[in-house]
């Protein structure tokens, strides 16, 4: 969350990724560094202990979300 | 490492470990001197997420400060206080209690007279919570008693700039302001919860906040006549009318098992002990003599009847306290009826 | 440890931030990965490079490994990916 944002303030467009259970702890930190509705990019929880299949699902779901909040 | 003055306007800190935190927030002058919890944005969530409040949103607003109190700086403080999430709730509800106007926050957190804001929860929260209404009510070992009224005090210091010596004019203050908070004891009580009689539905928690010095404990253990036992507690408020402040406000009353079974053994309601009160708590002018204060005696009148209460509505009357004991306390107000109790639901 | 700590006061007066320029494709940039070394990110991260390049015409992909995942990135390992035309970071679990 934060050096997605912080990425910003150097003017470089970013995404932060994480699981969903990390997104009200992201939502607080954007807030506090001014930034409250930060777009992120959510995936399911865990990825620990994933397989190579998991990953790969996971990736597709980064990958499709990154791409739209990368563009204009 | 950063100054103070550098850190006051950073959002976030990185630091080695916790007891670094604490190091940290007590050089910056963020604590009530007592070791902290940590706030780490996890913990500031789990508080919010409990609330159903993001970070940003106001809760309140001290109009002469004009300063906000968001619900991320509600869970910061209440997360250094060491709340659990589940108290969030009864934090929101104070912060919007102490905002009201008729509170007056600012006059009375300022004040040379040092005084706290009591807190008395009422309702199932306090069951769910696990509060202490019985064992020590004012000073108790509970976490949610304890670290509640913590919190409060803190977000005073740290988001309204109540600090000693700066905003905080206290000359002395009260141990009240470490922490005030007590829970109704409903359960052991036929009396109707105060936060009710204050307008709030039966069955529903709520806070109830008033501006208060310390509380003065009487004890009157031989007496079975309600009178007696409220004459007692109608003398200590006599005496503070004297010594501290003449003037007319919320006084709360507070009650545990044995003297509360004195009035209810003989039909008493907190209307009846209101009643008794307003009438004999008051004090001629020229009492003040009495008291070292001749100068400000004769000024005038000196038949002059003050009361306590401008009216009997102004007492608070609170079951609490623990099961054995024949005493009771007064809780006066900060200064006249310039701070009104307010009562919130949650 | 490592921890992050919030400033309880109300002194902070964070400035609403306006998010970077976004770009209309990727066709062509560089994109720069921030791992930040919590299990299983390097190969998501991976499968994500790969779909970049072979799906949106991405040039290249820089990936950078952080040492401390509950820390921020340090200024100097931000500054090498200053190039990129956009940055992805993760997986905070």
């Amino acid at each position: 969350m934060h050096d997605a944002i912080s990425a910003e303030r150097l003017g470089i467009p970013a995404v932060g990724v994480m699981t969903n259970r990390f997104l009200p702890t992201a939502r607080t930190m954007a807030t506090f560094l001014g930034f409250a509705d930060y777009p992120v990019v959510s995936i399911e929880h865990p990825i620990s202990n994933n397989t190579e299949a998991e990953n790969h699902q996971h990736a597709e779901e980064v990958l499709r979300q990154s791409v739209r909040l990368l563009l204009f | 490492m950063a100054t103070s003055i550098d850190d006051a306007r950073q959002i976030s800190f990185e630091v080695e470990d916790a007891p670094a935190a604490n190091e940290l927030f007590w050089r910056n002058g963020w604590t009530d001197g007592l070791p902290i919890v940590a706030p780490t944005p996890e913990r500031v969530a789990e508080f919010l997420e409990v609330a159903g409040l993001a970070a940003e949103d106001v809760v309140g607003t001290e109009v002469v400060r004009e300063r906000s109190i968001s619900a991320g700086k509600i869970a910061i403080n209440a997360v250094m206080a060491g709340c659990l999430p589940s108290y969030m709730p009864v934090l929101v509800s104070v912060v919007q209690a102490l905002c009201e106007p008729e509170y007056s926050l600012h006059g009375a957190s300022a004040s040379t007279g040092g005084s706290a804001p009591l807190i008395v929860v009422n309702g199932p929260i306090r069951t769910r919570l696990g509060m202490e209404s019985q064992h020590s009510a004012f000073a108790t070992n509970n976490r949610a008693n304890a670290t509640i009224g913590r919190a409060e005090r803190l977000i005073l210091m740290n988001v309204l700039g109540s600090i000693p010596g700066q905003m905080d004019r206290s000359t002395l203050g009260h141990p009240g302001k470490l922490t005030f908070c007590i829970a109704e004891d409903e359960e052991d009580s036929p009396w109707t919860p105060l936060a009710q009689e204050r307008g709030v539905p039966p069955g529903a928690s709520a806070v109830t906040v008033m501006a208060a010095e310390s509380l003065h404990q009487v004890l009157n253990e031989w007496t079975h006549d309600p009178r007696e036992l409220l004459e007692t507690l109608a003398a200590a408020m006599r005496a503070n009318m004297l010594t501290y402040s003449i003037w007319a406000g919320n006084y709360a009353l507070v009650l545990p098992s044995q003297p509360r079974q004195v009035l209810t053994d003989a039909g008493w309601s907190k209307d009846d002990v209101r009643e008794y009160i307003f009438q004999s708590a008051r004090v001629t002018r020229g009492q003040w003599r009495d008291v070292g204060k001749a100068i400000i005696a004769k000024r005038s009148d000196e038949s002059r009847v003050y009361t306590a209460l401008r009216d009997p509505s102004d007492l608070l009357v609170v079951a609490a306290g623990g099961p054995a004991g024949g005493f009771a306390a007064i809780v006066p107000p900060w200064y006249g009826n310039k701070s009104l109790a307010v009562t919130k639901v949650i | 440890m490592p921890i992050t700590v919030l400033n309880p006061t109300s002194l902070t007066e964070p400035q609403s931030l306006h998010a970077a320029r976004r770009p209309s494709s990727l066709q062509d940039a560089l994109i720069g990965m921030l791992d930040n070394g919590k299990v299983n990110t390097d190969q998501i991260f991976r499968f994500v490079a790969d779909g970049l390049r072979e799906r949106y015409g991405v040039r290249e992909v820089v990936w950078r490994r952080k040492h401390n995942f509950s820390r921020p990135a340090p200024p100097d390992l931000l500054a090498e990916l200053r190039a990129c035309d956009a940055i992805i970071t993760g997986i905070g679990d």
